[in-house]
């Protein structure tokens, strides 16, 4: 495990790119599903990606949004 | 020609043969015994010298220089005879002048009150001086032909434009006057360079020459103009003589003579570029020579003129014509343009139309398969997103607990992950799903 997956150096989930959150989810998921996870870092680890989850639920779901949105907009626009 | 016997032997003087003559009677005596002697006058050649005019009558010596010396006789023309004699030399265009050769008639007298022997001029003959004059006129011809110099200054160039004059005259003069008149008259800008010099007389030849001679060295002269007022044929001698006519010769400038004689030539009009009779005339020549100059010049000009006239106007015909097949040609093209300019629009008209339809067909096809594949792929990563979360449900220690697992520490709070890591009696707390438990160690 490295320092930048330590929680206290872990960037505000709000300044990640929905990418990014993904690739550190993916990281993290990695680390715990490996044996040798430290049970002290096991529950902010699982914390921080409950955060990312949620951050990338919360993307999609803009991005849901905003897509139903536009594509609403063209439709009233081509009719 | 007798001689009187004058016997002065023994004879008292009262003896009638032998009378003795008182100065009055023996001048009376002499005049009779001339006239006896002379009895139809006498002709006596010779060359005139110290003429005077006194009142009506004309006195001077005829000389003769002779082996034995220098012989002189007094001559008298009385006012009568002067009165006759002068239709006759103007007919002959002769004046009596110093230096002139004549052949006189007139009767020897003694005049008794100064004592001496004259001759009473009566007649003369003009042929005579004329013979002479020719004569003279004659050698000096042969003598410049000898050397190769009578035509020497007439095959010299004369400019097309003689208005730098050297003038030899005697300023003042009516003949002067009329040649200088003559040049200004004619509004041409002449420029003179005048010798004022005496044209005749004693001493006018060398005079004359030297003035020739002294134009002839300027190089900023066209021409060296020699003129003289005319008068009689004797004093046009003058113009004969040589140290003139050689000067006129070898002047290296063109030299016009204007002498003033009708009818007369004189040496100096023979050997000059070109003899004009009168100064009127000389000048006349010069003005005639520049005009015609100036009307060559300006007819130059003029043809110059209208040949550039021809040309401007053939090239602006030439000019007229490219401009109007540029013209018609312009047109042309502009209208080729024009049409190409239509083909254009109405293809404008038609195909902004289309390529609006297939971008409008295109931008449907994009907005559905957008509809269609975007909440697709969102379901995809949602889905992506859940098996995420299922991962890590089942990692949560959260839930291992809720399944029966436990996480035992000791005193110190660190994880006991073996036997080893408690030693009997260690007080440790066992982490369980809804609470913990504290313990004691009996044995490890």
């Amino acid at each position: 495990m490295t320092d930048s997956s330590d929680a206290s150096t872990d960037p505000p989930t709000d300044e990640l790119g929905y990418a990014d959150a993904l690739d550190e989810l993916d990281e993290i998921l990695r680390e715990l599903e490996g044996s040798d996870v430290d049970v002290d870092r096991l529950a902010d680890r699982v914390a921080r990606a409950a955060d990312l989850i949620s951050l990338c639920r919360d993307r999609i779901g803009s991005a849901r949004l905003r897509i139903d949105e536009v594509i609403a907009d063209l439709d009233a626009a081509a009719d | 020609m007798s001689q009187p016997a004058f016997d002065f032997g023994d004879e008292p003087a009262d003896d009638p043969s032998n009378p003795t003559y008182s100065v009055g009677e023996l001048a009376d005596a002499i005049n009779d015994q001339l006239r006896r002697g002379f009895s139809d006058g006498v002709w006596v050649r010779g060359e005139i010298d110290g003429l005077r005019h006194s009142g009506p009558h004309t006195y001077f010596a005829l000389v003769e220089e002779t082996e034995t010396g220098r012989a002189v006789l007094s001559v008298s023309l009385f006012a009568p005879m002067k009165r006759n004699l002068t239709p006759l030399l103007k007919r002959s265009r002769l004046e009596l002048t110093n230096g002139m050769k004549v052949r006189i008639f007139g009767h020897l007298d003694y005049y008794a009150p100064n004592g001496r022997l004259g001759l009473k001029m009566a007649g003369i003959d003009p042929r005579f001086t004329l013979g002479e004059l020719s004569q003279a006129r004659d050698q000096v011809v042969r003598r410049l032909v000898a050397a190769g110099l009578y035509d020497a200054n007439r095959s010299r160039p004369i400019s097309r434009v003689p208005l730098r004059v050297g003038v030899v005259a005697s300023v003042g003069t009516a003949a002067w006057h009329d040649f200088h008149q003559e040049l200004v008259g004619s509004d041409l800008g002449f420029r003179l360079a005048v010798c004022d010099t005496r044209v005749q007389g004693a001493g006018a030849e060398l005079s004359v020459a030297a003035a020739i001679r002294t134009l002839g060295r300027r190089s900023d002269l066209d021409c060296v103009v020699v003129i003289r007022g005319g008068g009689a044929r004797n004093e046009l001698a003058t113009f004969d003589a040589e140290p003139i006519a050689l000067a006129i010769a070898t002047c290296p400038i063109p030299v016009l003579t204007g002498l003033g004689h009708e009818i007369d030539r004189s040496v100096a009009d023979d050997v000059a570029h070109r003899a004009l009779k009168t100064p009127t005339a000389c000048a006349g020549a010069l003005v005639e020579a520049v005009a015609e100059y100036r009307g060559a010049t300006e007819a130059t000009w003029s043809a110059v003129a209208a040949l550039a006239e021809r040309s401007l106007t053939q090239a602006r015909s030439s000019l007229t014509d490219r401009a109007h097949r540029v013209a018609r040609r312009t047109h042309a093209a502009v209208e080729r343009a024009d049409e190409r300019l239509t083909v254009r629009r109405d293809r404008m008209r038609t195909l902004p139309g289309r390529r609006l339809e297939a971008a409008t067909a295109r931008l449907d096809t994009a907005r559905s398969t957008l509809a269609r594949r975007v909440p697709r792929h969102l379901d995809d990563q949602q889905r992506a997103l859940d098996a995420r979360a299922d991962r890590l449900s089942l990692l949560d220690p959260a839930n291992l607990l809720r399944r029966g697992w436990s996480i035992t520490r000791d005193a110190d709070g660190n994880v006991v992950r073996s036997v080893r890591d408690a030693a009997a009696g260690a007080v440790i707390t066992t982490e369980v799903a809804d609470g913990h438990l504290t313990s004691r160690i009996e044995e490890p």
